[in-house]
């Protein structure tokens, strides 16, 4: 009678297939994209180049940063002053939306046809659960 | 198994698709709805991506999403759940005139004779029903042991699914993630679970109670048409 075994077996198999599914843990690559377009994003700023900035910056977003300013997003980005960022620390991908923390600022992103791109940067916390203040961020 | 009875022989006549209907029926009906179940909730999904002003996913990759996952595993747990309950507590509890349930005089695990077990086993028993080591206690609990099996295993895939999903959500809320720990303890992994736990106990107990007023001519889930409404743990 080798039923039970047998179905010891196909569970642990399910198990294993639905982890994988349900995105136990995200993939590297998707890891790598976010981290990368977050650090695009703060070199353009960092360099003053805000039309590349601009360009990463998801299109609710960047439309919520031209309505603020009633102007192109450009300027209003440079207007922002968002912290100066180095290095990526950590990244936490799920689904295909990601919080990576840099030194000096924390980002959120989403990953859209063309890529992944911000939709919120200059995040500070705030008490456990509330979300992040955040200087530029979405509608 | 030596075949006893004018009814095994007449089962021996009847095909496959015939003689397994019940679950083949099931079986497909349940793909069918699990696919539309795919395609609403792909829908609703979008939905909320709309608004958001994020980008709406492909059913393929919503297929593959914690969120789908999530909303599977969450009904399959209640829904095993449900079947443990319903074989362990009918060990030993009873309803007066339900033929869900054993008559009142046989409540608990009865004895070896009743279950054709150890010496009592027949020709036909199952292997491990005629033994009289773990094997028999293994195998005259295995039905209840596979449902709590299947439960576990689908309550921990909601879990594992559901701070995946749960996780994505708090992103889009600039929340930071929670780890699987908290999630065990957040108030969306409980009322995931108890909303669905409360509607299988309701729809147990409101069968066990029914069934011993109403009928359905033919359903073995049925007392006889014809029998009185006190008649215990008589099948139609």
């Amino acid at each position: 009678m080798s039923v039970i075994p047998r179905a010891a077996g196909a569970l642990l198999g399910t198990a294993a297939l639905l982890c994988v599914l349900a995105g136990c843990g995200a993939s590297p690559a998707r890891e790598q994209g976010a981290t990368d377009a977050g650090r695009r994003f703060t070199a353009a700023l960092a360099a003053g180049d805000y039309r590349t900035g601009c360009a990463l910056l998801a299109p609710e977003t960047r439309s919520q940063v031209e309505q603020d300013a009633k102007g192109p997003c450009g300027p209003a980005l440079r207007e922002l002053g968002l912290p100066k960022a180095g290095a990526a620390r950590h990244v936490d991908v799920y689904g295909r939306d990601a919080l990576l923390r840099m030194t000096g600022d924390t980002l959120f992103l989403s990953q859209f046809a063309g890529g992944w791109l911000v939709t919120a940067a200059g995040c500070e916390p705030r008490a456990e659960d509330e979300p992040y203040d955040c200087s530029l961020e979405g509608g | 198994m030596t075949g006893r009875g004018s009814g095994q022989g007449n089962e021996r006549r009847v095909g496959f698709w015939r003689s397994n209907s019940l679950t083949l029926a099931f079986g497909a009906a349940f793909f069918v709805v699990l696919a539309a179940q795919a395609v609403a909730g792909r829908a609703e999904f979008n939905e909320q991506l709309a608004v958001e002003g994020l980008q709406q996913i492909a059913f393929g990759e919503y297929l593959m999403s914690s969120d789908f996952a999530v909303d599977v595993t969450e009904n399959w747990q209640s829904e095993f759940l449900q079947f443990f309950l319903y074989v362990f507590g009918t060990v030993h509890l009873v309803q007066r005139g339900s033929p869900e349930s054993k008559p009142l005089d046989r409540a608990g695990t009865e004895s070896d004779r009743m279950q054709r077990m150890g010496e009592h086993a027949e020709s036909g028993s199952p292997r491990w029903a005629g033994t009289k080591d773990w094997r028999q206690g293994l195998y005259s609990r295995s039905l209840g042991l596979v449902m709590a099996g299947f439960f576990l295993f689908s309550w921990f895939a909601q879990s594992v699914a559901g701070v995946a999903a749960y996780n994505g959500i708090r992103l889009r809320q600039l929340q930071a993630p929670i780890d699987w720990g908290a999630y065990l303890a957040s108030a969306d992994f409980w009322n995931r679970s108890l909303q669905n736990w409360q509607s299988e106990l309701l729809a147990v107990a409101a069968m066990a109670v029914l069934s011993v007023y109403l009928r359905q001519r033919g359903s073995p889930e049925s007392k006889p048409v014809g029998a009185p409404h006190s008649a215990t743990g008589v099948e139609g």
